[in-house]
């Protein structure tokens, strides 16, 4: 077993820091407050590559291990979660449909303009179908030469800018084998982008409704056969919690910054409060839960460039990252006290943002479904 | 003991609930987006005797004990924490020390009209470096002539831009510490009184919190509160029994999440069937039923105890800490269970979450409170 990183991550990751400290930091507090990220930065972000991250050199992008693409993620999230959330579901559920299960044809006709910045989105979540994502009832019915899309999602993170909709929805009425998945491009007749959701939190990145009338998807855009979109939908999501888990951890990372930075500057009893020890120990649990958690996403991220199976370790990582998340943005809030609270420092918003890593791409319900799901069937139940 | 409550208590849970859904819930979303003071349904709350619950009719207030104030903002609070605190702030911390502090005649002047709700009061402890370690005042009160000329900084003051009235603790002695500090009723509107700003906050955006500077701000001499140098001690007991305040709008919000996550989980269906009839929910439910029952409970027995007159500063100190994590938890339990929805501002559950986090750190910080319960422990 080796810990270390390799020297390339390192400076990646540093690259990264510096760049989300220099660029975006600055705008965090406005984008928060207006609820859209700022537009010269999505320009830049683009200009950096980061929306190539993960897709491989011959498409245009930068070919990043899983490993190194998670620690990008987490130094984007200790500024800010909400752009970090853009560029992870565009790297990982908006585009690992088309590059694991596509054809040739749509990998050669979408991938490079992915890699190049034209973002994508990933549309499985209707207004009754959460958890239960088998449950959902868009349809596509088959029409010449293709086929005709009709039905209602929620919850589209990136649909407000998004060139590219990954739609999930039923081509039978055969359960979860009834499911197949499509790629629409924005200006699709019929695709009707609805208001960006007003939210508690990560306001920085867009959510938004999308309706489908008889929406005309040609043939060639269907994500492999018919019948295996459910599939394809699950295996995303596997890798889509790595990424939210290294989210959580760059949130939890920034909520420890900020928590020990002014527990050293605050004084009270005559002394800095980093003195006291209840706020040591507080400080002292979020460094040992977060380390644990970020060596459960390690492991995550490590299982899936090894090419093994990862879904139980990626459900255990996100789980993991995003409850202890919790705790860290709760903690440093705390230490803040009244000043916390306001909207003046950081860790306020980090909390609010913080809160919806335990929801979105599986709840941490969910997560404790799948990681049941596979012990109990290595007890052959 | 029993358990049960009188009919004059229940007779004000009533009233209170009946009130909160047809005046506050409608408006509850909208004042949080706006930051919007509820002006006027807090003179309606004065009008129906809310602002000065346990103070006697003969100084204004409904003459009722403190178990029937802490049911009313229990129930208030289940509509709007915001409301909650603004009326918990103008009886436990306004109210309660010219009650327990004053002279007839500064009853007469300043009580009264608090607790008739004509006029709002604000409670002036925190400075920017006098928080948790509130015996910290830069604040002081120097002699002149008979009175006393007031300078300093207040932070994070509850009703602070819309107050009449200000409870304000200065220094008199700097050499001597806590026990150097004062107690003074101050007319908010008087010369060299101002709000410096108003904090924009993650919850409670209804409830206004200031910062007040004071400016060469001159009193007369019968604006000292009880004796000279006793305005720690003072402050302290002032708190005891806000914190039961506190924690009844803490149970208000930890109420009013249970409410909307059994609402919810009996309505939305998932994998076949509505998400109540799942374990994973059913829990959830049991277990933010279990906390807040319990911390009920201890805010009650708090309540109780002063009423009778006894020393209370343990079990107000368990009371809001109970409450207060119970909301925290409830709150944050009842978005898990909305999930998606739960974040977006269409359903009332994330505002109950960022409502409830303010509760473990105003009024003392639940290590404050830690620490008043084990020294009590200790001693």
């Amino acid at each position: 077993m080796d810990f270390e990183l390799r020297e390339d991550q390192e400076l990646f990751a540093k690259g990264v820091r510096d760049f989300a400290r220099g660029e975006i930091q600055p705008l965090c507090a406005k984008m928060d407050r207006e609820g859209i990220i700022d537009g010269e930065l999505l320009e830049k972000i683009k200009q950096q590559g980061f929306f190539g991250l993960s897709f491989p050199e011959h498409y245009g992008g930068v070919g990043l291990d899983t490993h190194t693409y998670g620690l990008v993620v987490r130094e984007l999230a200790r500024v800010d979660a909400g752009v970090a959330i853009m560029i992870a579901v565009h790297n990982s559920v908006g585009s690992y449909p088309v590059m694991q299960y596509g054809s040739d044809a749509l990998k050669e006709k979408y991938l490079p303009k992915m890699a190049d910045g034209q973002i994508a989105s990933f549309c499985v979540t209707e207004p009754g179908a959460g958890s239960d994502a088998a449950g959902l009832t868009s349809r596509a019915e088959r029409v010449d030469g293709g086929y005709r899309v009709t039905g209602e999602k929620i919850w589209v993170t990136n649909g407000h800018h998004a060139d590219f909709f990954v739609v999930m929805a039923r081509t039978s009425d055969d359960g979860h084998k009834g499911i197949s998945s499509f790629l629409l491009e924005r200006d699709t007749e019929g695709l009707q982008i609805g208001a960006k959701e007003d939210k508690m939190g990560l306001r920085s990145s867009d959510a938004i409704s999308l309706v489908m009338a008889d929406a005309f998807v040609p043939e060639e855009n269907r994500i492999g056969p018919e019948g295996i979109g459910f599939k394809i939908a699950m295996s995303a999501l596997d890798g889509g919690r790595i990424g939210v888990a290294y989210q959580a951890l760059g949130l939890a990372q920034a909520c420890l910054d900020v928590g020990a930075r002014y527990a050293l500057e605050r004084e009270q009893f005559g002394k800095p409060i980093a003195r006291l020890q209840a706020v040591q120990w507080h400080l002292a649990e979020m460094a040992t839960e977060l380390e644990m958690a970020h060596l459960l996403a390690d492991k995550a991220a490590w299982l899936k460039d090894q090419g093994k199976p990862y879904g139980k370790q990626a459900a255990m990582a996100k789980l993991a990252c995003t409850e202890m998340a919790g705790r860290c943005a709760d903690k440093a809030l705390q230490i803040h006290g009244g000043f916390g609270y306001s909207k003046d420092y950081d860790v306020e918003r980090y909390y609010r943002d913080v809160r919806v890593t335990r929801i979105y791409e599986g709840t941490s319900e969910i997560q404790k479904l799948v990681i049941a799901r596979n012990v109990l069937d290595e007890f052959g139940g | 003991m029993k358990f049960d409550l009188s009919s004059e208590q229940e007779l004000i849970r009533k009233t209170a609930r009946e009130f909160a859904e047809k005046e506050i819930t409608p408006h509850a979303a909208r004042w949080d987006q706006n930051e919007e003071f509820p002006a006027e349904t807090v003179k309606k709350l004065g009008e129906l005797g809310f602002m000065g619950i346990a103070v006697p009719e003969q100084w204004g207030g409904a003459g009722m004990d403190n178990l029937s104030y802490i049911l009313a903002v229990e129930e208030i609070s289940r509509a709007c924490g915001s409301v909650g605190v603004i009326m918990s702030v103008n009886n436990s911390l306004a109210c309660w020390p010219l009650q327990a502090f004053g002279t007839d005649a500064q009853k007469e002047e300043w009580l009264e009209p608090l607790a008739s709700g004509q006029k709002l009061g604000a409670y002036c402890l925190s400075e920017p470096q006098a928080g948790t370690d509130a015996a910290a005042q830069k604040t002081t009160a120097n002699p002149d002539g008979d009175g006393w000329v007031l300078n300093g900084t207040k932070n994070f003051i509850t009703n602070g831009a819309h107050a009449d009235t200000f409870i304000v603790f200065a220094m008199t002695d700097l050499t001597k510490g806590h026990k150097g500090i004062s107690a003074f009723v101050v007319d908010a509107h008087a010369p060299g009184v101002a709000v410096a700003h108003t904090e924009h906050k993650m919850g409670i955006r209804a409830s206004d919190t200031a910062q007040i500077t004071l400016d060469d701000v001159k009193l007369r001499g019968d604006q000292l509160l009880g004796e000279i140098k006793d305005g720690f001690k003072i402050a302290m007991q002032t708190l005891d029994g806000g914190r039961i305040g506190i924690a009844a709008k803490a149970l208000g919000i930890a109420q009013a999440s249970i409410d909307h996550s059994i609402a919810y989980a009996k309505e939305r269906s998932q994998f076949g069937r509505p998400i109540a009839q799942f374990q994973a929910i059913q829990f959830k439910i049991a277990e933010m039923t279990l906390r807040t029952e319990a911390a009920r409970l201890l805010t009650y027995r708090a309540a109780a105890v002063k009423d009778q007159g006894r020393r209370h500063s343990n079990e107000s100190a368990l009371a809001k800490l109970a409450a207060s994590t119970a909301s925290v938890y409830c709150s944050e339990e009842a978005v898990q269970i909305f999930g998606g929805n739960g974040y977006s501002k269409e359903y009332p559950v994330e505002k109950l979450m960022r409502d409830a986090k303010i509760c473990d750190i105003y009024e003392g910080t639940n290590e404050v409170q830690k620490m008043v319960i084990s020294a009590t422990a200790l001693a």
